[in-house]
Formats: C-alpha cells, sequence, structure tokens
C-alpha cells in the first residue's frame, strides 16, 4: 500500500509537486502519464526515498518513510525493484553478475544466487546472455536484464520511470508483457510512461500529472475520481 | 565479518581486472612516489650511517706526553681523565708501541725506518670519548697536566662533519614529508577519478538496496591491494637498485671514506615495511576520503 497525503516538493522557489493525494492499493498495476515535466519522475523518486517532500507525509504499509532512519533505507529499497529508461546495469558486471548483486546485497547464500539466477534469467528469456556485457547486448536485452535484477528479492512493489521509453515498439511490447506477467503474480506495479499507446490498450488505471499536480485518476472500470 | 571480508575481496581483484586503466594509473603514481621516497631515505641513512663512523673516527684523543714524565704520571693521568663523564676509556700506550703500530701502517716500507737511530715518538694516552661534543672540554684539562706536552683532537674536523650531515638529515626529512603529501594528494586524486567514473555505478547499488559498507567494502579493499602491490613493485625495483649501487660503489667508497654502504639487507627490510605500510594506507586513505560524498544518495 502506497499513500501520498497532501505530499508537496519544491526544488527552489519551484513547486514541483503540490498537494497530491494518492492510494495505490497492493496488486494494482498504475500509469503515470502527463508532459515532460509534469512531476512524474519526481514522485516516484520520492516512492523510493531518494528524496523527500517537503510536506506531507508519503506511507509505504503503513510506515511514513521521511522517518527512515539511514540504517533503514537500504532494506526499505529492497522490497521496491526499480526500472530504469536508461536500464541502469553495472557495466563493469555481466548479466548474470548484474542479477545476482541484487541477491548479494541482501546477503543471499551462494548456493541460492547459483540456483535463482539462471532461473530469473529465463523468466525475462535471456539465459543465453547470461556472460555477456551490457555494452554487448541490445536495449531491450538490457531492460530485460533490468527486470530480472528487478524482481530478484520478490519485491512488493516493481517501480518503473519511462521502462519503454528507449525502446522500439516491438520491443515495448515484450517488456509490457513482462510487467504484466510480474503483476498478475501479485507485485504492485507503478509504471511512468509517455506512450499513449500502450496505456490505450493495457486497460489499467492512469493517474495523469499536470504541471505537479494530479488532474485526473481513471480506475479501469472508467470511474474517475480525483 | 569473515565472509564480507572476503566478498570484498573478490569483488576487489575482479574490478581492479576490469578497470584496468585506472588500476594501473593508481598503481604507477604510488609505485612513484615509494621509489622517490626510497632514493631520499636510503640517501639519508647512508649518510647517518657515514657520520657514525667519521664519529668513531674521530672519537680518541691523543695526549702526548713529555719524555720525561714517569709511568706512575701517566697513571695518575689515565686515572683522574678515566673518571670525566665525557670519556669511556683511557689506554697508555708507549712509544715501543706506538713505533711498531707506525712500523705496521708502512707496511712493505716498514724496513726504511729501521735506519732511525732513536725512536722519535713520544709516550701517549688514547682517550675514547663516550661523547664526541666533550673533546674540548677532555683537552683542555689534559693541558692542566704539567706532563701533557701536547692534544690532538678533530674538533674541527668533527664539528665540520657533524654540522653538514645535520643540514642533510633536516633537509632529508623536509623532503620525505613533502614527498609523502604529494603522494597521498596524488593517490586521493587517481582515486577520486576512479571512484568518479563510478558514481553511476555507487548510485545504483544504492537503488538495489546496498549499505554503505557493502559499497565502500570492495573499494576498500581495492585500495588496498593496489597499494599492496605498488608497495611489492617498488620494493623489487628499490631493492636490486640499491644492491647493484652497493656493489659497483664498494671500491670508490672504501677508498674515499673507508667504509661501505649501509648494508642492503638492513635498507631492503627498512624499504619493505615503510613501502608495505604507507602502500596500503595510502590506497585505503585515498578510497575512503575519495568516497565520502558519492554515498549520500
Ligand atoms: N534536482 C532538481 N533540482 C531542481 N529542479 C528539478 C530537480 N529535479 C527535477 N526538477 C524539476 O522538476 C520538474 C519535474 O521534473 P520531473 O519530475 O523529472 O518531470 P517528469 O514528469 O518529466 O519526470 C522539472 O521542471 C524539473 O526541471
Ligand atoms: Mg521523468
Amino acid at each position: 500500500m502506497i499513500d501520498f497525503k497532501n505530499v508537496t516538493k519544491v526544488y527552489g522557489e519551484k513547486v514541483v509537486l503540490k498537494d497530491a493525494n494518492l492510494h495505490i492499493d497492493d496488486g494494482e498495476f498504475v500509469f503515470i502519464v502527463g508532459p515532460t515535466g509534469a512531476g512524474k519522475s519526481t514522485l516516484i523518486k520520492l516512492i523510493s526515498r531518494e528524496i523527500e517532500p517537503d510536506e506531507g507525509d508519503i506511507v509505504v504499509d503503513g510506515k511514513v518513510i521521511d522517518d527512515l532512519s539511514n540504517r533503514e533505507i537500504p532494506p526499505f529499497r529492497r522490497q521496491i525493484g526499480m526500472v530504469f529508461q536508461d536500464f541502469r546495469l553495472l557495466p563493469n558486471l555481466t548479466v548474470s553478475e548484474n542479477v545476482a548483486f541484487a541477491k548479494e546485497v541482501v546477503h543471499s547464500s551462494k548456493k541460492t544466487i547459483k540456483r535463482m539466477v539462471p532461473q530469473l534469467l529465463a523468466m525475462v528469456d535471456i539465459e543465453d546472455l547470461s556472460d555477456k556485457f551490457p555494452d554487448e547486448i541490445s536495449g531491450g536485452e538490457q531492460q530485460r536484464v533490468a527486470i530480472a535484477r528487478a524482481i530478484a528479492n520478490n519485491p512488493k512493489y516493481i517501480i518503473a520511470d519511462e521502462p519503454t521509453g528507449n525502446l522500439d515498439g516491438e520491443t515495448a511490447w515484450a517488456i509490457m508483457d513482462l510487467l504484466d506477467q510480474i503483476n498478475k503474480r501479485g507485485t504492485t506495479v507503478v509504471m511512468v510512461t509517455h506512450a499513449s499507446e500502450i496505456v490505450e490498450k493495457m486497460r489499467k488505471r492512469v493517474i495523469t500529472i499536470q504541471s505537479g499536480r494530479i488532474i485526473s485518476d481513471v480506475k479501469p472500470g472508467g470511474s474517475t475520481d480525483v | 565479518m569473515f565472509s564480507g571480508l572476503w566478498y570484498s575481496l573478490k569483488k576487489a581483484v575482479v574490478q581492479i581486472f576490469r578497470n584496468k586503466g585506472m588500476s594501473i594509473a593508481s598503481l604507477f603514481s604510488i609505485t612513484a612516489m615509494l621509489l622517490i621516497l626510497a632514493l631520499f631515505f636510503a640517501f639519508t641513512v647512508n649518510v647517518n650511517y657515514l657520520t657514525e663512523q667519521v664519529k668513531d673516527e674521530f672519537n680518541t684523543i691523543v695526549l702526548f706526553l713529555y719524555d720525561d714524565a714517569t709511568t706512575e704520571d701517566a697513571y695518575k693521568i689515565a686515572t683522574s681523565i678515566e673518571s670525566m663523564e665525557q670519556v669511556d676509556s683511557v689506554k697508555y700506550v708507549s712509544k715501543e708501541t706506538a713505533m711498531e703500530e707506525f712500523k705496521h701502517s708502512w707496511g712493505d716500507n716498514a724496513y726504511l725506518l729501521d735506519s732511525l737511530a732513536e725512536n722519535p715518538l713520544p709516550n701517549s694516552l688514547r682517550v675514547e670519548l663516550a661523547d664526541i661534543q666533550g673533546g674540548s672540554l677532555v683537552a683542555q684539562v689534559a693541558y692542566g697536566f704539567s706532563s701533557v706536552e701536547d692534544v690532538r683532537f678533530y674538533r674541527e674536523e668533527v664539528d665540520k662533519v657533524l654540522k653538514i650531515s645535520s643540514v642533510i638529515q633536516k633537509s632529508a626529512l623536509v623532503v620525505i614529508v613533502f614527498l609523502v603529501i604529494v603522494s597521498v594528494m596524488v593517490v586521493s586524486n587517481t582515486v577520486k577519478l576512479t571512484v568518479l567514473a563510478r558514481q553511476e555505478e555507487i548510485e545504483i547499488m544504492k537503488y538495489i538496496g546496498a549499505t554503505n559498507w557493502f559499497v565502500r567494502g570492495p573499494m576498500f579493499v581495492e585500495g588496498m591491494l593496489i597499494g599492496l602491490i605498488s608497495a611489492l613493485i617498488a620494493l623489487g625495483i628499490a631493492s636490486i637498485l640499491y644492491v647493484k649501487l652497493e656493489a659497483g660503489l664498494q671500491v670508490d667508497m672504501m677508498t674515499l671514506f673507508a667504509t661501505t654502504l649501509v648494508d642492503s639487507k638492513f635498507v631492503i627490510i627498512n624499504f619493505a615495511w615503510i613501502f608495505v605500510a604507507l602502500g596500503v594506507s595510502i590506497g585505503a586513505c585515498g578510497s575512503i576520503i575519495s568516497m565520502r560524498k558519492f554515498l549520500k544518495v
């Protein structure tokens, strides 16, 4: 469960997010849409506790995350899988090492890592790329690695900031398929996107932001409530 | 804890090989600094050693006695001089013994001295000083005895040597301190470049939920490892050069100063611990200092 309660974020003079209220239930698939500069990435960074709000509270699973101490942030982040437009793989690690890294961070045993990594790579259909480095594979393949890494620790949430932004149409749809599957297995997915075609076809909840304000929130059934 | 260390060590080794360029740059700068340091260290140690040798050489004051002084007089003088705290020991050398030694130093040409009708050398007292600075005082006291004809000691020479060597020691110390500071700066800059290149990487690790120590551990170990490898390379080069130098200069040093360079075993052992301690701490400090600001994501 993710709750925004009257959240405002200001950069200098500029109000980037104004008085945002939001409730996302467990298991939901939510699109966040809006023009460039609207404040979508800011919203995502607030959820992952990369930045803190100037006003209001963000509550994840009943806990106000602004109150997290520095020690509590790493464990908190481990229940969120992040996916980005630019993939953000570790360039010096191979595909399987990139995925293994997420498991090393939570101190999984070597045995578990050895068993899990091939399974994860198989889930995103890239088991044959395991020894390649990120710069040796295509964008779509890199994004699959990033998704495998994001789900490695079986997180409650997947947060994706324009995950298809750098990919061609067909590849983008393959990634959407993956995210949909992950959601169907019970993981909450929050995805920022520009691609109106994807949003229309997927028929999920859509939250629209403009100039830092949530201007609409449309549930799959068609009801609008802001 | 132990498995964490092992994990860091493995990651560090892999990273060193994958970031060859940066590793080699750090390695090169630490090694170069250690070698320059070695040069000054070896120089200073040898100057010290030479000074000690010279001190030993000039540690002796000789009191020449009048021919009419009796052994009893000589004994009296010896006892009272020996009681001075600046004096280590006093030895009576008769004119016959002196001649023996003199002949000995002439070696094969000693027969020339046989033609002397009479032994021209005086009886003497050889005073070994405990403290070379006390030479003039002992000389002053010795002149007070009526049986003492003359006193020979090397006050000016000793003063000159001491002054020069103290200047050399002080300036070498300044240079060494300066070098250590410069090398820490150079290394921490090199490491900073490495970390800068990895800023994105560190951010990604933090996104995934890595703790600061999880990120820092391998880089810390990596810094120390690079420092250690540099130390070993520098040790190898410096040791070989010193041994070569010692062998090459042996003859010249012997004729010039009647001594050799400081024993290479001693110098190399000191190189070893200085290099390892300095290299490892420079590497570790460098990586800690340069990582601090990037861990705040
Ligand atoms: N660190 C920052 N400092 C100052 N301004 C920022 C910062 N991050 C984002 N902004 C501004 O906040 C606004 C919203 O940014 P963002 O949330 O990234 O928009 P988008 O909806 O395109 O993802 C933009 O005008 C951007 O310039
Ligand atoms: Mg954005």
